[in-house]
């Protein structure tokens, strides 16, 4: 186990490096907007991230042969989550074709877990939602965290950083609840994250692009779903729900820089938000905030959600 | 306001936004109590989302706009 999550952060700082020098000469780059300077950064990393989940859940099946199809499946999901988002990298997806796709993914993992059928709930109890579990509540599940982690994104190192804590907390639960394949799971991809955030955090050297976010959204998910732990996932997506609730607001949810505008660079550093509700531009309308000290509080607030993850599920087991 | 403890204030108020969220989906959960367990529950989830949603932007939103040094042109809804 722990050769495999050592080589999954080895590998993914290793392939995050050499894609970002690769990637800027076959120009799969874009502009950092939020520095005055608007240095030109490459793309696309989370493909790292994605042959780095790839290669330790492989030498973790080959040294531990009791994994479970479970297992298998929700690293399936994951990675072919994953994929999705090289193609939304690489082609822009419509939304709706993205979230057709990911609830595609969720198919073996929604097979594997066609016993399954109720979910815990503070204060209503344990509710059964029989075999619209596996039908249902695991593609809805999958996409919706996927695609809301996605949303929350754009500043260096706030995506990964939020991972990092998000997919942490859920390898924590799991080992702590007695879920082998959950906490393995997390194990891979905390340190497939952690391994790529040294490069991705402020000033970023490589964005994780839309490979990155919608893998860590489908992780959390998936990880919550083998490990019954579908509560501490959905509180720890609660910043990415809040923008997610704000951003439906305004004329075009999925597409509002089109229409508004990106956040702009003040002279002296600071962000000036685009005319449209959203998290990053909460924080950014009611102090001067710099681009890093805004990341730094939205993952305090992901902190603040971790512990209340940590603490509505240790009361319940 | 100081610039900490007005970002200290969006950590509290998006608590505040779940706690209200939660106290509304249980009073509907202890409303819809003749219901089976599963309609009772979907019921009671899109609740959930629902003054999740609304508190999102009436609570959450409102109070960033009242934070804001300069809450011109602020308005959520854009035509």
């Amino acid at each position: 186990m722990l050769l495999a999550v050592g080589v999954t952060g080895v590998a993914s700082y290793d392939l995050a490096s050499f894609f970002s020098r690769k990637f800027v000469a076959l120009g799969i780059t874009g502009v950092d907007i939020h520095k005055l300077e608007r240095p030109t950064i490459p793309e696309m990393g989370g493909l790292s991230i994605l042959l780095a989940v790839s290669l330790g859940s492989t030498i973790l099946m080959a040294l531990d042969g009791d994994r479970s199809f479970l297992f298998l499946t929700a690293v399936s999901t994951v990675s072919l989550t994953g994929l999705i988002g090289v193609l939304d990298d690489k082609f822009e997806l419509r939304q709706r074709d993205k979230t057709v796709l990911i609830a595609a993914a969720s198919a073996l993992l929604s097979l594997s877990l066609a016993g399954r059928g109720s979910i815990w709930f503070p204060v209503i109890g344990t509710v059964p939602f029989g075999i619209l579990y596996p039908l249902l509540v695991v593609p809805i599940a999958i996409t919706t965290s996927a695609n809301m982690s996605n949303m929350l994104a754009g500043f260096n190192g706030l995506e990964v950083g939020i991972a990092a804590i998000g997919v942490g907390v859920m390898t924590f639960l799991s080992a702590v609840t007695g879920s082998t394949d959950g906490a393995l799971l997390g194990a891979i991809l905390l340190f497939a994250y952690l391994g790529f955030l040294v490069l991705n955090w402020y000033p970023a050297k490589i964005f994780p692009g839309d490979t990155g976010t919608l893998m860590f959204g489908a992780g959390i998910a998936a990880i919550g779903l083998i490990s019954h732990l579908e509560i501490a996932a959905i509180v720890l997506l609660m910043p990415a729900a809040l923008d997610f609730a704000l951003k439906l607001m305004s004329k075009k949810p999925f597409g509002q820089r089109k229409v508004y505008g990106n956040t702009k660079v003040n002279p002296d550093g600071t962000l000036a938000p685009a005319n449209y509700p959203a998290l990053v531009h909460a924080f950014m309308r009611v102090a001067p905030t710099k681009e890093r000290t805004l990341v730094v509080w939205i993952l305090v607030m992901e902190g603040l959600y971790a512990i209340l993850a940590v603490a509505v599920t240790l009361v319940h087991i | 306001m100081n610039p900490s403890a007005a970002r200290a204030s969006l950590l509290a108020l998006s608590f505040v936004v779940l706690l209200v969220s939660g106290l509304v989906t249980t009073v509907v959960w202890r409303f819809l109590a003749p219901l089976d367990p599963l309609p009772r529950a979907m019921l009671s989830l899109l609740t959930f989302v629902a003054a999740y949603y609304a508190g999102a932007n009436l609570i959450f939103w409102k109070a960033v706009i009242r934070i804001s040094p300069s809450s011109s042109s602020s308005h959520p809804r854009q035509n």
